[in-house]
């Protein structure tokens, strides 16, 4: 299968048409060999039958109707008289015409009881049996003729007489009067006219083609009589042959013998031989025919399929579809299929040139899309950011907008308090006015204990002097009972320790002392300024007595300030209230646009990125579209 | 004795029942003489010896008969003469089928009277003549096959005498089967 696959169709159809030929040629030209063999051997047979019982009729008819004239002749008055009364003219000329009416015969000749040959159709044989009536009367013919008999013993060798093999007819001649016998009448049939008789079946033979067809007579003892088949030659061993045998039906001349017809098998077969041979030239110029038929039907089928084929692989090649396909005249489906093609070329192309064009001007609009995206993104980002600005603002205005309310009524709130507090403040100013005259009085107290102080603290640091140094004895001690410790070696070491303990004390009450010497000093200090305020106190409390005084007048002056205000922080408080919710309101609708935006951005993003799809897309189909060349 | 010994020559070679129809021949003799004897017939050829004929006119006429194997009146008035009636007459005796034919011939071998149409009409250069007329004796020839008849036979002629005198010849052809 893989020779196949190798092949072309046109190959394979070719290949195809001829073994379905020989397919159909081979099993009829076995048959018919097989037919015409039989035929042929049976038709041979019949027909050597027919020639053999031909032959056997013919020269059984032939020696019957000779032996019959023999008879008949026998009877003859003039003969018969001739011999009866001696005399011989009428019977010489009788036997002259006769044998000239029968030339098969090759001599007539009449004899006497004894032998003497007294009349004959020739002169010649009369005289040649003249003084020969002993020889005669030895013959086989001759003896038997004198019982009623015929004999044909040995005709077959050259009678010496006739100088030629002849068949005696030899007839007892009686007497009409008394029926005896009176002589013999010897009519010898040339043997070699039986070469005429069966040389129209020996023409027929040749005329059907069989040169080697020979016909053959054989006597009762299977002695060869006659032949037509040459001497020389030797019959092949496998020679066809059929016989035909004379029955002894009634008592005659030629009783048993056979007849055979024999040919030669070569030649009886030549036309089978001569059939195969053409049958075989026939076949092969079937097998020609149909292979050039085949070629034809597939080159017809196949020749505008491979044009198609080539057509198909150039557009795929070279992406050329401005090929044109040959639309053939023919009206069969490879006719049809070119014409489709042909149209789906067409289609092609037009699609092609649309595609492309379209891909052209999608190319173009992805681009203008591109740009207009990335403009409207740019304006689209300026405006998120403008929103966002906007937004930020709205934001910062609705939390002024809030903080204001939240003033307003704060205001308002203070404005109450103010109010309060401004009557308050004229209750207050006038306690104050009491406060400062009883804190002139406390300051004179503060001034006095503040002394009393000073006193205590100057003494507590006479103390701390005294600390510091009982501190710095215990620290001395110490070192001292270190050292002992240490002379004192391993019993000393518990005594160091404790020596080291009472170091580590001592140093922290000194430092302990002087930072209590530094608060002292910071103290006596703040006493000194507090001294010095109080003092100064004292002064600023009257200046502030009076200043409170005035300040009782302003008070009250405000509070009428205060009050105007509160009405006019009521009004602000409203408008504030109502601006806040109106600054809400933009806000939602910024918060919805910035939302919007944001979508919008989303949007606009998706829009891009279908527009890089788009652009690929279009750049693909671009790629493909410009494959094919219109 | 001359005529037995001419029938032994004749019968030389011959098979007994040919010499037996011989003798049968032999036996006929008398009747044969009889007829050669009979006056109507000596009168019929006395008459026509007595009309004198030349051999040339007989030749003569003899070429006539023999250049036509028709009947012609000249043949015709032959076979109806007086002569040829005897000659029947004696055939019927004897017997039709065994006298195959019968002639008379005058002195000269002209044909007096016959049962039927010979070969020729002049027989005087043939022996059938020559040997009763001039010698005076019966001759009987030796066997053979009449054509005419298409039968064999055996011719026996005899003198015709007048008065001791022969004035001619009859021949008697026998068909030697019939007898």
């Amino acid at each position: 299968m893989r020779l196949l696959d190798a092949l072309s169709l046109r190959t394979r159809l070719t290949l195809a048409v001829c073994l379905l030929t020989l397919c159909a040629l081979l099993p009829l030209n076995i048959l018919g060999r097989i037919f015409i063999t039989d035929n042929l051997q049976a038709q041979i047979h019949a027909t050597l039958r027919v020639e053999a019982q031909g032959l056997r009729d013919l020269v059984e008819s032939t020696l019957a109707e000779r032996e019959a004239n023999a008879r008949s002749w026998s009877e003859d008055a003039i003969l018969r008289g001739a011999l009866l009364f001696d005399t011989f003219d009428k019977s010489d000329a009788v036997l002259v015409a006769l044998e000239k009416r029968h030339p098969s015969f090759a001599g007539l000749v009449l004899f006497t009881e004894e032998g003497r040959a007294v009349s004959a159709s020739e002169e010649r044989l009369r005289k040649a049996y003249a003084g020969h009536e002993a020889q005669v009367r030895a013959t086989p013919w001759f003896r038997a003729a004198l019982n009623g008999r015929m004999d044909t013993t040995g005709f077959t060798r050259v009678d010496p007489f006739f100088e030629r093999a002849v068949l005696p007819f030899a007839v007892p001649v009686l007497s009409p009067i008394s029926g005896a016998r009176i002589g013999v009448l010897l009519a010898a049939y040339d043997w070699s006219q039986v070469g005429q008789v069966v040389a129209p079946a020996l023409e027929r033979a040749r005329a059907r083609g069989q040169q080697s067809f020979a016909l053959e007579v054989l006597d009762s003892e299977g002695a060869s009589l006659f032949d037509t088949h040459e001497r020389d030659l030797a019959r092949p061993d496998d020679v066809v042959s059929v016989e035909a045998i004379n029955e002894r039906t009634a008592r005659d001349v030629g009783d048993g013998w056979r007849f055979v017809a024999t040919v030669d098998p070569e030649d009886a077969y030549a036309p089978l031989v001569k059939a195969a041979r053409v049958a075989i030239v026939l076949t092969v110029l079937s097998l020609l025919v149909a292979g050039v038929g085949g070629w034809w039907l597939a080159r017809g089928a196949t020749g505008p399929i491979a044009r198609l084929s080539a057509l198909v692989s150039r557009v795929v090649r070279e992406g050329d579809l401005t090929q044109q396909v040959e639309v053939s005249t023919r009206r069969d489906e490879v006719g049809q299929l070119a014409s489709a093609f042909s149209q789906m070329m067409d289609h092609l192309r037009e699609s092609t040139r649309g595609l492309q064009q379209g891909t052209k001007v999608l190319g173009q609009t992805v681009a203008e899309l591109t740009a207009a995206a990335a403009q409207q993104e740019r304006t689209l980002t300026k405006q998120a950011a403008a929103l966002q600005e906007t937004q930020v603002t709205a934001q910062e205005i609705k939390q002024t907008s809030l903080m204001a309310a939240e003033r307003s009524q704060a205001v308002l709130g203070v404005t109450a308090r103010a109010r309060e507090v401004g009557a308050a403040g004229e209750a207050t100013v006038a306690a104050s006015l009491e406060g400062f005259d009883q804190l002139r009085e406390q300051v004179g107290r503060v001034a006095s204990t503040i002394s009393a102080l000073n006193e205590r603290t100057q003494q507590i640091g006479g103390i701390t002097q005294t600390v510091k140094d009982l501190a710095d004895q215990s620290n001395m001690l110490a070192l001292n009972a270190a050292i002992e410790a240490v002379r004192s070696g391993e019993h000393g070491k518990g005594f160091g320790v404790v020596a080291r303990e009472i170091r580590s004390l001592a140093d922290q009450s000194i430092t302990s002392t002087g930072r209590v010497r530094e608060i002292l000093d910071d103290i006596r200090q703040s006493i000194q300024d507090a001294v010095r305020q109080a003092e100064q106190s004292q002064g600023s409390a009257e200046t502030g007595l009076t200043q409170v005084r005035a300040s009782g007048d302003s008070l009250r002056e405000l509070t009428g300030i205060i009050q105007d205000n509160a009405s006019a922080a009521q009004q602000i408080a409203a408008a504030v209230t109502q601006q806040n919710a109106g600054v809400a309101q933009i806000f939602t609708a910024v918060t919805d646009l910035s939302r919007m935006m944001e979508e919008s951005m989303q949007g606009l993003q998706s829009s891009q990125r279908i527009t890089a799809s788009l652009r690929e897309v279009a750049a693909r189909m671009e790629t493909v579209a410009a494959t094919y060349r219109v | 004795m001359w005529c037995f010994g001419m029938v032994l020559t004749v019968l030389a070679g011959m098979p007994p029942d040919g010499v037996a129809q011989l003798e049968k021949v032999e036996r006929l003799m008398p009747a044969l003489q009889r007829m050669a004897v009979d006056p109507e017939l000596v009168r019929a050829v006395r008459e026509q010896n007595a009309r004198g004929a030349s051999l040339a006119s007989i030749r003569a006429d003899d070429d006539g008969w023999l250049s036509t194997p028709a009947m012609t009146p000249f043949k015709q008035r032959v076979l109806d003469a007086a002569c040829s009636r005897v000659l029947a007459r004696h055939r019927e005796v004897v017997g039709v089928r065994k006298v195959a034919e019968a002639f008379v011939m005058d002195r000269q071998g002209a044909l007096v009277g016959a049962t039927r149409r010979t070969s020729d009409y002049w027989q005087g250069d043939e022996e059938k003549f020559q040997v009763p007329f001039k010698q005076g004796r019966v001759l009987t020839e030796h066997p053979f096959f009449d054509e005419s008849s298409q039968s064999y036979v055996i011719q026996v002629s005899l003198p015709v005498r007048d008065g001791g005198q022969v004035i001619g010849a009859v021949t008697v052809g026998l068909s030697l089967l019939d007898l």
